[in-house]
């Protein structure tokens, strides 16, 4: 019974030493509590002060419209356009890096200066132009533009001619060719489409002849196509006409190149006037034509 | 399947040019003959007015003794002091019309003749006629006739008119 009672009693002690420790802390917790809400009151009024602040610069908006633009790119980019502009980064980093150099800034910062007070300049016209054209700094200013000039052509030379891509991604320029100060305006290249030397061809009747429908190979001619060409442009072939045919074969076969109409005239025997009846309007181009050999050149 | 080519029209096929030669210089005769037989050749319906000086291009007695002026020319080769001494126009065509045979060019006659042949009409001014004192018999066989210069118009409705 005794010990049951010591036992009790220890016991009873233990939890007397833990509720005590219980209090103390919830003490310790009450003390915090009441230290620190002034503290927190302090930093959730600036906290909001501060963003209400940021509210009032527009950050948020910002944020918005950034989020959306974000969206925008993400739904009109493609995998591949990524892929492209990764293939990019490379070169456009050390562009930017080179952009970034204070000297290039330094310069950029000036001509901004200078645009902004272009009202102070005065307005130069040719003569103007020519008088400056004696200034030293006018000079080394045309030396580096002119130079950016023929860098800007020398690429646009070697740059592989793409007749309009949908979207072309501006190939940056290559580090070597960048030039060390770019001050010039840049020029408007105008890119007009050039009427090239057509080189397309047609097949006909298993030959292949040029756009305008000269026979591309003389050797593939025979008779038999001279008179189907001369159909299909509406001519009836008569010995005149294979006299002139043979006289033209045999002058390129010996020259190598097509007679122009007076000497097919001359040589053939036929005369200027029988070569515009026989052919007509267009007595050189109808026969070399109809004779397999390529357009004569010349205007005689 | 028809020959594709030349099926289509002729694009020049409604063309027409008037070419009016006022000037009876070797070089300045040139390139009118020249342009008219190029405008023939590609089917171009082509007229060629001679008046003034021009009308000794197709001059039975001129033709073959026209001559390069070099008094004036800034283009030519001889300096503006000696190209006035005498002779210096002979000169000048005598080396032209090398120049020109050179390039398988025909002289002026020649020119004349085939452009006839090509079906160009030539036609001689009536004014400058009476001017130069001559008459038809004067001209070459290949001017189709001498007529005025509203005639010249009337004939060469719609054409392009190049004045050399």
């Amino acid at each position: 019974m005794d010990t049951e009672n010591v036992d009790l009693q220890r016991r009873l002690e233990a939890i007397d030493r833990k509720l005590d420790l219980v209090i103390e802390r919830q003490r310790f917790v009450e003390d915090l509590i009441a230290e620190m809400t002034p503290v927190v009151r302090e930093v959730i009024k600036s906290g909001s002060s501060q963003l209400a602040s940021m509210e009032e610069r527009g950050w948020f908006r910002f944020g918005g419209e950034l989020l959306a633009a974000l969206d925008q790119v993400v739904a009109t980019t493609s995998p591949e356009d990524v892929r492209e502009l990764a293939t990019h980064i490379g070169p456009l980093v050390s562009t930017l890096r080179r952009v970034s150099d204070p000297e290039i800034l330094d310069l950029a910062n000036e001509a901004t200066d200078i645009v902004t007070h272009a009202d102070e300049v005065r307005p130069v016209g040719m003569m103007g132009m020519v008088r400056a054209g004696t200034e030293a700094d006018v000079q080394r200013g045309m030396g580096v533009a002119l130079e950016v000039l023929r860098h800007l052509g020398r690429h646009h030379a070697s740059a592989p001619r793409t007749p309009a891509p949908p979207a072309p991604p501006a190939a940056p320029p290559a580090p070597t060719a960048a030039p060390k100060a770019t001050p010039a305006p840049a020029p408007a290249v105008k890119l007009s489409p050039q009427p090239a030397p057509s080189l397309e061809t047609v097949t006909w009747e298993g030959r292949a002849f040029t756009a305008e429908g000269f026979l591309l190979d003389p050797s593939t001619w025979d008779e038999d196509l001279a008179r189907k060409m001369a159909d299909g442009v509406g001519i009836a072939l008569t010995d005149d006409h294979w006299q002139v045919i043979r006289w033209i074969r045999a002058d390129y076969a010996s020259t190598g190149a097509s007679p122009n109409v007076r000497r097919v005239a001359s040589g053939s025997g036929v005369g200027t006037k029988r070569m515009y009846e026989l052919f007509p309007k267009t007595p050189g181009k109808t026969a070399a034509m109809l004779s397999g050999v390529p357009k004569p050149v010349g205007c005689v | 399947m028809p020959f594709p080519f030349q099926a289509e029209k002729n694009p020049q096929e409604n063309r027409r040019i008037a070419l009016i030669c006022a000037k009876g210089g070797l070089d300045e005769c040139y390139p009118v003959l020249i342009m008219a037989n190029a405008a023939r050749m590609v089917g171009i319906d082509t007229s060629i007015f001679f008046t003034f000086y021009g009308l000794d291009v197709v001059t039975e007695s001129r033709v073959d003794h026209l001559y390069v002026n070099m008094v004036g020319n800034p283009a030519s080769p001889i300096p503006p002091m000696l190209a006035g001494l005498p002779g210096m126009e002979s000169l000048g065509a005598h080396f032209m019309a090398k120049k020109m045979t050179e390039l398988d060019l025909p002289g002026p006659r020649e020119m004349i003749r085939i452009l006839h042949d090509s079906g160009t009409r030539m036609y001689g001014c009536e004014l400058a006629m009476k001017m130069f004192g001559r008459t038809e018999k004067d001209l070459l066989p290949e001017v189709e006739a001498v007529i005025t210069a509203t005639d010249f118009f009337e004939k060469t409705v719609g054409a392009d008119i190049i004045f050399v």
